[in-house]
């Protein structure tokens, strides 16, 4: 029984080549093959053995991080893996550390904000790990609205140096990660105050711990905030909170590639040009919908391979139940999140040429797209994260009574994925900064302006206000402009909706706050746009493989249709389109839902996760699951004795009815 | 097979003889408050949708399939109409209660909760537009009612949460002083 694959015969069902789809959703035969390599590196590891992390204690949990990522960065300069190498290590490795806040964010930070002699200094001794730092800048009493911060660092002109104050309780620096245990150092994020003048949010470098014996620096206060959600998660990764009392630190360890302070203490903004910064901004959150694809997959992996394996109902005349990935329920449920992981992953590749886009251009002083992108892409971080955060834990509940269990690898995927929907700007936060790129964008319509880029199809905007969809028959639904026309005419008509509303108000800012909910839902109705019209393009370009482009193409209209479904109402309230169509998307849907069930088990396979990263017993890829739920649940510290610790204090007397000279 | 009816009307409905409820075509803002307006909405939503259901599972066995698989089929209009139900015997349950408290300042404050789970409820309702129970104005009409509803239930959320009676121990910090509960006491 062992090794026997008994999902092969969903696996033969496949029409089309399971290896060239998995070049498609790498991006690349090299992203593929470094991913691929690395990944059976980390799982044949003894070291980066997981399936046992829910079994430890806190302590246990961080030590055995530590001692994880000690022997990767072993490894690392032991294989002389490369930076791209050394990033799918840490990716398959698969637990939260401090390492990820060190290289995602600290190193980062200096790059984009120290000049070139504080990144000389500084950027040597992290690439070598001669010091170890996190990027401190949430504080208790402020998350999202980083202005509002109230640490302060405060120039001393006759010591040359900043003082570093934590004045209020809430000034306390919360949540970074990194920060409880492990940092040496970090760019912490204060108030510069010079010459008796408050000139807002800067980063300064700060020294928190000893380079000797780890002893905190005097006069801070540091230490992990507590137990996170989810068993393992994040509580490999210590989080912590940091106080300052008036800690000194050199002038030169101010951050001053935007701006500085000279040694009189006069505020000198530098001519490098403050938007810059966008360009970081938009590569983060490029990373953000990458991953938002890559935790939707795995949860979409593990749900279809189970919904493959598990039968319930269905049976005739004593026969064979069905399995539960052919009740239309389960396809409707599933396949739109299979969908959606491949829609996400595109959308995250046309992120990338966003990126080198916005870079070409700051490079060359035009600033002029930057607006459109910061609301494109903070739309895009705050549409799939939530929609990667509900289906995963769908997933959860696409697998029964099992997907409850620990070992069904999707309570810990869930737990830990989460927290993308508040890290890096609240969700709902987002959406309002692209609302009101939306509202103003609307005002310029009828000035002759030209909008371009994500917003160019409000251009047509006299045609999208008043067109009526041509759909007469199911089919129709999959020609991209029919798709396309519907999406942007609801979008473009909730968008009018409310900056007809506004206006309405004779404070702009108070109406603005009255129509918050509207604005959000308009803003995602763009969001959604964007991600269906990239998924159309995707479809545009050359991809090879044998079915490959088909089955992509019915994943894309499942998205497409499966949003018009969820979103009826919009497209209804907006006169996009009628009951009649919308009747008929339901229709092509479920048909669509059919011709994708054969293909189901290879897209996922598609994703090329080996079991160890999976870490899902239901999500096997050799689908014995009922045999190895059993192996592990014997494996939990309760089965170390048939008799409980605790049975002769506390069940015995109740027993015997002895519960009045029993010892409790 | 005989093909008796799936589900006998008189389960569903109170009233089975009454006719079908006719909506007003404006929607104010004391109609949709009003809880005859509500019942007549839920109650015409799921006879609605019941007819449908029905209607579809017999075009199904008609063309020859199992009653099990025109169930699976019809999944979508199944759902539809298990929600409709639902939210109609919530909302009945409701104005129950509310109808035998007396007079006074706790009958009102039920009535805004009642309202805003009646309104919250058929705003998120695609099937209302889909169907042709409301028009596109009479939506636009509910979503502002909603946002009124919010305003006006804002002063009172407090005491609304508070009269759970939950015992503080049974609480987390973070629902009094959260800054004050994770302030390190050394410092």
């Amino acid at each position: 029984m062992e090794g026997i694959d008994h999902l092969a015969d969903e696996r033969n069902k496949a029409e089309f080549d399971v290896e060239d789809m998995k070049i498609v959703w790498a991006g690349s035969r090299h992203a593929f093959e470094v991913s691929d390599r690395i990944a059976r590196l980390v799982a044949s590891d003894p070291v980066f053995e997981k399936s046992n992390r829910a079994r430890l204690s806190r302590k246990e949990l961080f030590k055995s991080t530590l001692r994880k990522c000690a022997h990767a960065f072993k490894r690392i300069i032991e294989l002389r893996l490369n930076e791209e190498e050394a990033g799918r290590l840490r990716h398959f490795i698969d637990q939260p550390a401090y390492v990820d806040l060190h290289w995602g964010m600290f190193v980062p930070a200096i790059k984009g904000q120290g000049t070139e002699e504080q990144q000389k200094k500084w950027l040597s001794l992290a690439n070598k790990m001669q010091i170890i730092g996190c990027y401190a800048q949430t504080e208790l009493g402020h998350g999202s609205n980083v202005q509002g911060l109230e640490t302060t660092a405060t120039f001393d002109p006759k010591t040359d140096e900043f003082v570093i104050h934590t004045p209020t309780q809430t000034a306390s620096k919360w949540w970074p990660g990194g920060l409880g245990k492990v940092s040496t150092h970090a760019v912490v994020y204060a108030r510069l105050i010079t010459n008796g003048k408050d000139y807002g949010i800067h980063g300064f470098i700060v020294q928190l711990r000893s380079l000797e014996d780890h002893s905190p620096l005097p006069n801070i206060t540091v230490g992990d905030i507590g137990t996170k959600m989810g068993n393992g998660a994040y509580n490999s990764m210590d989080n912590g909170f940091l106080m300052f009392d008036h800690v000194r630190i050199p002038r030169d360890q101010m951050l001053m590639r935007l701006s500085k302070v000279t040694r009189e203490g006069e505020y000198v903004p530098s001519d490098v040009p403050k938007q810059l910064v966008y360009g970081t901004m938009v590569y983060v959150r490029q990373t953000i919908v990458a991953d938002a694809s890559n935790a939707l997959s795995r949860a979409v992996c593990i749900a279809t391979r189970y919904s493959a394996v598990r039968r319930q109902f269905g049976a005739h005349n004593g026969g064979i139940e069905t399995q539960v990935i052919d009740y239309k329920t389960q396809q409707n449920r599933l396949f739109p999140l299979l969908a959606s992981a491949y829609a996400f992953r595109f959308v995250g590749e046309w992120l990338k040429w966003l990126y080198t886009d916005v870079t070409e251009r700051l490079a060359a002083s035009d600033f002029a797209t930057l607006p459109e992108a910061h609301a494109c892409t903070a739309g895009l971080k705050s549409l799939t994260t939530t929609a990667t955060a509900d289906g995963i834990e769908e997933c959860r509940k696409l697998c029964g009574g099992h997907g409850y269990l620990w070992c069904s690898g999707l309570p810990e995927l869930f737990a830990v994925y989460v927290p993308a929907c508040t890290y890096e700007g609240d969700n709902v936060v987002l959406q309002l900064q692209v609302a009101r790129f939306l509202m103003k964008t609307v005002a310029q319509l009828g000035s002759g302006k030209v909008p371009v880029g994500t917003t160019a199809y409000m251009g047509r905007a006299a045609h999208l206000l008043q067109c009526r969809s041509g759909v007469q028959k199911a089919e129709d639904w999959l020609n991209p402009d029919v798709v396309l026309e519907a999406f942007e005419a609801r979008a473009l008509r909730m968008a009018v909706t409310c900056a007809k509303n506004l206006s309405k108000f004779e404070n702009q800012e108070q109406g603005f706050q009255e129509l918050l909910a509207d604005l959000v839902e308009a803003a995602i109705a763009h969001c959604q746009l964007i991600v269906v019209s990239k998924f159309i393009a995707k479809l545009e370009q050359d991809i090879g493989g044998k079915g490959v482009k088909k089955q992509l193409n019915n994943l894309c209209y499942i998205y497409a249709l499966y949003l018009l479904h969820k979103h009826l109402g919009d497209f209804l309230s907006t006169n996009c389109i009628t009951p009649k169509q919308a009747s008929l998307a339901n229709d092509q849907l479920r048909s669509l839902y059919t011709q994708v069930r054969p293909n189901a088990v290879a897209l996922v396979d598609a994703f090329n996760y080996t079991d160890h990263y999976l870490n899902s017993v239901l999500g096997r890829y050799d689908g014995n699951v009922y045999p190895k739920l059993f192996e592990e649940a014997l494996k939990d510290p309760l089965n170390d004795s048939v008799v409980p610790d605790g049975y002769q204090e506390y069940l015995r007397p109740v027993l015997q009815q002895q519960l009045r000279t029993a010892r409790l | 097979m005989t093909k008796e009816p799936i589900y006998s009307p008189r389960m569903l409905h109170r009233d089975p003889d009454s006719p079908r409820p006719v909506l007003p075509t404006q929607l104010t803002s004391s109609t949709l408050r009003c809880s005859q307006f509500q019942t007549n909405v839920f109650c015409l939503r799921e006879r609605d949708l019941l007819e449908r259901f029905t209607s579809e599972v017999a075009q199904l066995q008609g063309r020859g399939e199992s009653r099990e698989f025109s169930f699976l089929l019809s999944h979508q209009l199944a759902e539809d109409l298990g929600k409709a139900f639902t939210e109609k015997a919530m909302l009945q349950t409701i104005l129950d209660a509310e109808a035998k408290l007396p007079t006074g300042s706790v009958k009102d404050v039920l009535g805004l909760v009642r309202s805003m789970y009646a309104l919250i409820s058929l705003e998120e309702d695609p099937s209302l537009l889909r169907y042709g129970y409301l028009s596109q104005d009479n939506v636009g009409d509910v979503r502002r009612e909603v946002s009124k509803l919010c305003g006006e239930l804002r002063p009172h959320a407090l005491a609304l949460v508070t009269s759970f009676g939950i015992p503080d121990s049974f609480l987390s910090p973070i629902a009094f002083n959260w800054v004050e509960a994770n302030t390190w006491s050394s410092v």
